[in-house]
């Protein structure tokens, strides 16, 4: 460690961060850890607070696609009353177009998913992160996501694992956002049309 | 004195207390979330259309930084960013901006003229009709040109879609 010391003035020191560390003992090295996990804390607590909506649009969609596996798992008239219950998180005029299928409204796409049988069991679907715009009202949103399916077909027992780019046109409503368009995108539109779905 | 200083201070010799090897850790791990954050992006490849230049299951880097200067060149290998940013696909540049796009019997094919590939190994006959791309659009694909069309995704993308490009 290096000082100089002239007459009459203070000490100076010119040690480097970690060997200073290592002189003035552990209380520096746990001021320096304090304050990286201050600015952490600091950029974690500004990012919830800016993505206040989005959190909450985010938790509402893992909500759904939670309740989804939840039919899934079910049969007879538990599917069919956990599928009334997917029911609302969907407008009552709710547009799906997924791929070549399209379904208009909130009862017919309950029907829709009671009939569900893609062949699979154990499906299990999962929402990745989330792409948001709300609008200036901050009353309608959308939002685009990567969502991951997976199970094991039943025909083989042989694992089976699909992603697929989902965008949903969201509304404010008293209970929550509501989702009130689904439709299929790709980050790569091909010239032959048709989804990302089977493609590698 | 000063010289002896020196050489205890970068000579190794010295044991590092508990707290400063914490001190060194945290540095690390903080650097480690920079540069993993901002700057590399780590991808673990699954699926066959970018063979034989890359296997299926192998692990590769794709670097965030190489179009903040620059614009995405044709050949490059860049990582397409999905919905949410969670995961992208890998494949390689054909047509710029303002470009047409085809595959007449396996081979691209830019504004009319054929493109060499040296990368690309297999063919199987793509007949592709013509694509236009837009003043902010790239044609992408797989060099695993065996497999058919119809199994193989490529086509336009945005440029605010591309994530970098693959180190090497």
């Amino acid at each position: 460690v290096v000082t100089t010391r002239p007459a009459g003035a203070r000490t100076v020191s010119r040690t480097p961060v970690v060997p200073a560390v290592r002189r003035r003992g552990p209380g520096s090295a746990v001021a320096i850890l304090a304050c990286i996990g201050l600015v952490f804390g600091a950029g974690a607590a500004a990012s919830r607070w800016l993505g206040g909506e989005e959190a909450r649009i985010g938790r509402r969609l893992e909500a759904m696609a939670g309740v989804f596996n939840r039919v899934n798992d079910q049969s007879g008239l538990r599917r069919l009353a956990t599928a009334a219950e997917l029911g609302r998180y969907f407008s009552e005029d709710v547009n799906v177009s997924i791929g070549p299928r399209r379904i208009a409204g909130r009862e017919h796409l309950v029907a829709a998913v009671v009939q569900i049988d893609a062949g699979v069991s154990d499906l299990r679907i999962s929402l990745g992160n989330l792409d948001l715009e709300l609008s200036p009202d901050g009353l309608t949103a959308t939002a685009a996501c990567t969502i991951r399916a997976s199970g094991r077909v039943r025909a083989t027992d042989e694992r089976w694992r699909e992603m697929a780019e989902l965008e949903f046109d969201l509304r404010k409503a008293p209970h929550g956002w509501e989702v009130a368009t689904v439709r299929s995108a790709s980050a790569i539109e091909s010239p032959l049309g048709g989804t990302a779905g089977t493609r590698r | 004195m000063r010289g002896d200083a020196s050489m205890s201070r970068f000579g190794g010799m010295e044991t590092a207390t508990p707290m400063a090897r914490l001190f060194r850790g945290a540095l690390v791990i903080l650097l480690a979330v920079l540069v993993f954050r901002f700057v590399l992006l780590p991808l673990r490849l699954e699926g066959v259309s970018m063979l034989p230049t890359y296997e299926d299951g192998s692990w590769k880097f794709a670097n965030r930084l190489a179009y903040v200067l620059d614009e995405p060149r044709r050949g490059d290998i860049v990582a397409v960013r999905m919905a949410g940013g969670g995961s992208v696909y890998v494949k390689r540049i054909v047509g710029l901006p303002g470009e047409r796009v085809a595959f007449v019997a396996g081979i691209a094919h830019v504004d009319g003229r054929p493109l060499e590939e040296p990368y690309v190994q297999r063919r199987s006959a793509w007949q592709v009709p013509e694509s236009q791309l837009g003043p902010d659009e790239f044609f992408v694909v797989g060099d695993n040109r065996g497999m058919g069309a119809r199994e193989h995704l490529f086509g336009k993308t945005k440029r605010r879609r591309i994530a970098g490009k693959l180190l090497w």
